[in-house]
């Protein structure tokens, strides 16, 4: 199954560690700017609306991957 | 179960050279370390029936597998006695079984880290402070048994401060965090029997604390006007309990201050039941967006227009420690439960 993995910048080190750990190293990561819990809402929007469209195109990248696997 | 065998380095025979070397690798807290060799490894392990090998559990965030040899050396370079590695065995035990949520608390912005209260006659034999600055410098068991905990966690965890360790602030108990219950000048049962193991046992409980607010009440002289005070201190807006309830904080009492409960006939399950219902805070004392974002997500403890830091009364801690003096701590915590086993051997 396609995965993608939402972070903010201020964690990117973490999530890739992790990643790692795992024995996904190649797993996508899509960033968002930290913080991002007392943002204006409009400003969260925005993130949220750029983050989805990243993560939507991350899928679409991984689902021929995917299908040259099968 | 085994796991694999700690690696094996050579370097110079030199203390400081070791030390700058460990120090450069991120193997330390930032104190210098007592070098692991192989004897006093094995002089460690001697200190436990436990087979070198065997698997004591897998330590997130990295998940490290987490061997009695690595905890061994980790405890060497802590500076515990043998006889200590029983206690830290069980302690490491508890952190690893994933109810503890110890990937939480390596890896969030709050200050937590596990802190360890010892019971029973092991304090005696291990000479654990429980009584005057318990929670400070100055005896080897709580000093380098906390910190042991803490290697382990920087080493076979991935801990590191900015990497995987994303505290905010962090807060001095992260480099040890260990004490006794002062049991002998309790007025209530210990700890470990509360929670069902028999008097004379010994046991070690984890927990997580994220900071300590001392609380200090010379002038009252009864139990209501005690636990006004006392609870004053639990009830901070912006604390992890409040903001994400279903957290078990901790009360660490002076014998003075439980004296003063005890006489008026309170138990312990008393005590804790009074401060359940004396943390409320009138919702609308909060900002308005901490309330609709936060505090307004009743978790069950939320009722007639207040808000509390315990969801239930036996979410709290209650143990005595600490020498002479009117003061008593409330420990914040984070998202883990407070977890007492019997100590192995």
């Amino acid at each position: 199954m396609p995965v993608v993995t939402v972070t903010t910048n201020a964690f990117l080190q973490l999530a890739k560690s992790e990643l790692k750990a795992f024995g996904f190293p190649e797993l996508p990561l899509v960033l968002i700017p930290h913080p991002y819990g007392q943002v204006p809402r409009e400003r969260a929007m925005a993130v949220a609306e750029k983050a989805a469209q990243e993560v939507l195109d991350q899928l679409e990248r991984a689902a021929p991957r995917r299908a040259a696997l099968a | 179960m085994g796991g694999p065998a700690a690696r094996r380095i050579d370097l110079e025979d030199s203390l400081d050279a070791i030390n700058d070397d460990y120090y450069s690798r991120g193997w330390t807290d930032g104190l210098p370390i007592i070098p692991p060799t192989e004897a006093r490894v094995q002089r460690m392990l001697a200190g436990t029936r436990r087979a070198p090998g065997d698997l004591i559990g897998i330590m997130p965030p990295h998940q490290g597998q987490v061997t009695v040899e690595k905890v061994a050396v980790n405890a060497v370079m802590a500076g515990c006695a043998p006889s200590y590695l029983p206690v830290l065995l069980t302690a490491i035990e508890i952190v690893c079984e994933p109810a503890f949520n110890l990937y939480g608390l390596q890896a969030t912005t709050n200050p937590g880290g596990p802190m360890l209260i010892i019971n029973g006659p092991v304090r005696q034999e291990m000479d654990v402070n429980c009584g005057h600055g318990c929670l400070g410098p100055g005896r080897r068991a709580n000093a380098t048994i906390g910190r042991a905990v803490r290697l382990c966690l920087v080493n076979l965890g991935g801990s590191v401060p900015g990497v995987a360790d994303k505290a905010t602030h962090g807060f001095p108990g992260k480099y040890s965090f260990c004490f006794g219950e002062n049991e002998e000048e309790s007025p209530w049962e210990p700890l470990h029997h509360e929670r069902g193991h028999a008097r004379e046992t010994s046991a070690v409980t984890v927990g997580a604390a994220a900071g300590t607010d001392n609380i200090l009440d010379s002038s009252d002289s009864t139990a209501d006007g005690l636990l006004t005070t006392l609870a004053s201190g639990m009830k901070s807006h912006g604390s992890n309990p409040m903001v994400h309830p279903g957290t078990y904080p901790t009360l660490i009492m002076s014998p003075e201050h439980a004296i003063i409960l005890a006489r008026e006939g309170l138990t312990k399950a008393q005590v804790k039941q009074q401060l359940h219902e004396r943390t409320g805070v009138p919702l609308e004392a909060f900002s308005p967006e901490l309330l609709r974002k936060r505090i307004s997500k009743d978790r069950g403890n939320i009722s007639a227009g207040l808000a509390r830091p315990l969801v239930t009364p036996e979410d709290l801690t209650v143990v005595v420690a600490g020498g002479a003096g009117a003061h008593s701590v409330w420990v914040n915590t984070f998202s883990c439960p407070s977890v007492t086993r019997l100590i192995g051997v």
